[in-house]
């Protein structure tokens, strides 16, 4: 697959791009900033765009911003929005804007070859991807009455990787059960929490999401 | 505001009705002499011309004078009313025909001066700014040229050479030898001043730069006085340049009226300077009144309204140096911006030593003087008392600012740092991290597995630091709050705390950025200390309610660890702390508040 890497520091930069590389990955371009990016995903035609979310002007939120225009404008190209900080707020606005096609990765993530090829399929197939790590924080919130104690040890798990993005099919191949079990343990997830069922596999990510920032 | 309209219209009532006595009162006057055709008693020089003469000329020239002495004359007009008193006066042995001719000169040659004493006295009333300031050089030169003029004609005053002396012929030598043309010719520039002075009147009157004269207080029949007197006055030396003779004669019809018109004029200016006088006379046995009411208070009141009332103006501020600004400051410690744009205010400074302590605007046409003559000692004592207040106030102003300053630069320091930490140090061990990684995948490839377990091992050490490098930088400043409001921290905070933590934010604006780096750390602060006092829960509310942001805080656990730390923070964001016992339960409630603007 081809990507295009943004991300405004060089010294991060050339590391992703060599991991990626490493990774099997062809990096088609790189660019510094978020106003060239459209513009030469325009030209390139890549299958996924790899994003810092600082970025000048002001080092906030230009990547949830740019990830939003190609995603608009290239509804078939996948975007993934790399971060340094674990921050839930930033993966929700991203994933509530846009639900399809996008991703929320830690930076480190990158290093894991297997974790980024498959975060970057999984986009570009207009799936959702969140890092666990970020979900691991919103399982692990204390709170007085907490609706996860319905749940079982089991469904815990699959909660945790419904937040992630997985698809049913994903996760019955992580747990390594069938299709059907994990279909079944969503149903029951859902019903204990109280959650709209939705076929739609981007939504229950959002909900879920929200349900765990109360 | 209504009140103050009704209180003009009243004034203007006042005024009106008081032109209307000036006119019958100097109607009166030339109906004392025989009934019926009482214009040509103007015209016939006889008793009640001279009454009317003498009386209107007294009254000006005993206004002149007291209002000087009241300290209600500003600029001098106080002797300008006298000497056109005088020249009143003057007027009735000048125009006598059977009179002493040791008198007749120095009257005719005082009689002049009265147009430009008029013109200045208009001036000194009026205090025209600006480009008028050339109004005022040109009365002064027309007022030496009028006086050199005069002390010329008296010198040259030869009782034969004048047509209307009937009686003279034995009298005083005149002191300046002049043929019959030069006086002719001093007599027309008396005339000509005359004429010229009177003309620069109506400019003041009728321009724009006699705002000072439009102010209420009586001065109506004064600029209506000046406007008829300098009309009559012009009229009549218009005549007397027409005609060849130095004075018209008697029977002219048009020369009685012109006659009764410099009557009218006087009496009216006459009984404006009185009513002048009677308002200076109030003023003053007001600010006695205030004086002896402020000496006599227990408590610091409200000066600069007390002032307001006895001056009946309520564009009055009373201010008080404040060194340390070099500035002036109210009665409350807050800067005064003067001397303000609205320039058509007066400044009396108040001073000790040399050195100015506290200072009075009013309204432009207040004399100052007739004020400053009521400032007895116990005045001042107490507007010395007023001072301390006032500057004890600003100096607790000041005091707050620079608490709130350097709280704030220390949140930009932190922030700085946090940033630091993120874009430097983070960086770079990633940068080390992939490196690692990278050194890893090709010691792989090349079967060296005791490297790359040692390379993973590093890497595993290096990724540790990342994770503490970013709750390090986290516990500094948490850049989310910056970049994403205070409810996005809060949430973030709540994720993480020890104890179940619900917050919820009302719907607000983004506040400043320091408010709200001092409400994040507040409420952190507050969880810390709920934890260790034992706390098992937290409930934050934040709101915004009328002027205020209003923080809520219920905790169940002990309230005296929770409540020191945040006083002096609170305080110095200029915020309010109550803590309210919780209900029922132990446990305990903060409430916090903030103003924003």
């Amino acid at each position: 697959m081809r990507v295009i890497v943004a991300e405004d520091l060089m010294l991060t930069r050339a590391g992703i791009v060599r991991l990626l590389a490493e990774a099997g990955v062809d990096v088609a371009a790189e660019v510094a900033d978020a106003e060239a990016l459209v513009g030469l995903v325009a030209a390139k035609k890549p299958d996924a765009v790899v994003v810092d979310i600082r970025m000048p002007p002001t080092h906030t939120d230009e990547g949830i911003v740019a990830a939003g225009r190609i995603r608009d404008a290239f509804p078939s190209i996948g975007v993934l929005v790399l971060s340094q900080y674990v921050e839930p707020t930033w993966a929700l606005r991203l994933i509530s804007e846009h639900p399809e096609g996008v991703g929320y990765l830690l930076k480190e993530r990158v290093i894991d070859p297997a974790v980024i090829v498959d975060a970057l399929r999984r986009v570009i197939d207009g799936e959702t991807v969140v890092d666990p790590t970020i979900v691991a924080r919103l399982l692990g919130r204390r709170r007085r009455h907490d609706p996860l104690e319905a749940l079982t040890a089991r469904e815990r798990e699959v909660l945790g990787l419904i937040a992630e993005g997985f698809t049913n099919r994903a996760i019955a191949s992580r747990l390594v059960v069938t299709e059907r079990t994990v279909e079944a343990h969503v149903s029951s997830i859902f019903g204990k929490l109280d959650l709209p069922d939705s076929p739609d596999h981007h939504r229950r990510v959002l909900a879920v999401l929200t349900l765990l920032r109360t | 505001m209504s009140e103050h309209g009704r209180d003009s219209l009243t004034e203007t009532a006042l005024q009106a009705a008081l032109v209307i006595a000036c006119l019958g009162f100097v109607l009166a006057l030339t109906a004392a002499g025989p009934l019926g055709g009482w214009a040509t008693t103007f015209v016939q020089p006889g008793f009640s011309q001279s009454s009317q003469r003498v009386v209107i000329g007294v009254v000006l020239a005993a206004a002149g004078v007291s209002l000087t002495l009241l300290g209600g004359a500003r600029g001098g007009n106080g002797l300008l009313a006298t000497v056109i008193g005088v020249a009143w006066l003057a007027m009735v042995p000048a125009r006598s025909v059977d009179g002493s001719d040791l008198l007749r000169g120095p009257g005719q040659a005082v009689a002049m001066l009265a147009a430009p004493a008029l013109l200045g006295l208009v001036v000194a009333i009026a205090q025209p700014g600006g480009t008028g300031r050339r109004m005022i050089v040109a009365a002064a030169i027309l007022l030496a040229l009028a006086v050199l003029v005069a002390a010329l004609r008296l010198a040259a005053y030869d009782p034969f050479a004048d047509p209307t002396c009937v009686s003279c012929g034995h009298g005083a030598q005149p002191l300046l030898a002049a043929t019959t043309e030069q006086r002719m010719l001093l007599n027309r520039a008396a005339a000509a001043l005359a004429i010229a002075c009177a003309s620069s009147v109506l400019l003041l009157v009728v321009g724009r730069q006699a705002g000072g004269m439009r102010a209420p207080g009586g001065t109506l029949a004064v600029v209506a006085g000046s406007t008829v007197l300098a009309v009559a006055l012009a009229a009549g030396a218009a005549l007397q340049l027409a005609s060849a003779a130095p004075v018209p004669a008697p029977e002219e019809g048009l020369a009685g009226i012109i006659e009764l018109a410099v009557a009218i004029g006087g009496g009216m200016l006459a009984l404006g300077l009185l009513w002048r006088m009677v308002d200076v006379l109030r003023l003053r046995l007001r600010m006695r009144r205030l004086a002896q009411d402020v000496a006599s208070a227990t408590e610091l009141g409200r000066l600069d309204v007390r002032m307001a009332n006895a001056l009946d103006d309520p564009s009055v501020v009373v201010g008080y140096w404040y060194e340390p600004e070099a500035g002036w400051v109210s009665t409350t410690g807050l800067p005064l911006e003067r001397p303000s744009a609205d320039a058509d205010q007066g400044q009396l400074t108040i001073e000790r030593g040399g050195r100015p302590i506290a200072a009075i605007w009013h309204r432009r046409d207040i004399e100052p003087r007739a004020i400053r003559k009521e400032l007895s000692s116990s005045f001042l004592v107490a507007l010395d008392n007023e001072r301390l207040q006032a500057v004890g106030m600003a100096n607790l102003r000041v005091l707050r600012a620079s608490r709130a300053r350097l709280v704030s630069e220390q949140e930009a320091q932190r922030q700085q740092v946090e940033r630091d930490l993120h874009d430097g140090l983070q960086q770079r061990l990633l940068a080390i991290v992939f490196d690692l990684r990278l050194a890893r995948l090709a010691a792989e490839r090349m079967d060296q597995s005791p490297r790359s377990r040692w390379l993973e091992a590093t890497e595993m050490l290096a990724l540790a630091i990342v994770e503490e490098v970013r709750r390090l930088a986290r516990g500094i400043y948490p850049a989310i709050l910056g970049q994403a409001g205070l409810a996005a921290a809060l949430s973030s905070l709540a994720d993480e705390a020890p104890v179940p933590m619900s917050v919820s934010v009302g719907p607000m604006p983004r506040l400043p950025q320091s408010l709200e780096a001092t409400i994040y750390q507040v409420i952190a602060d507050a969880l810390a200390d709920a934890v260790r006092g034992g706390a098992a829960e937290l409930t934050v509310t934040v709101e915004r309610i009328a002027d205020d942001v209003t923080i809520v805080i219920d905790h169940d656990g002990s309230t005296a660890s929770v409540r020191v730390r945040l006083v002096d923070r609170v305080a110095a964001a200029g915020g309010r702390l109550f803590d309210e016992a919780s209900a029922g339960h132990g446990g305990g409630r903060l409430r916090i508040a903030f103003p924003c603007a």
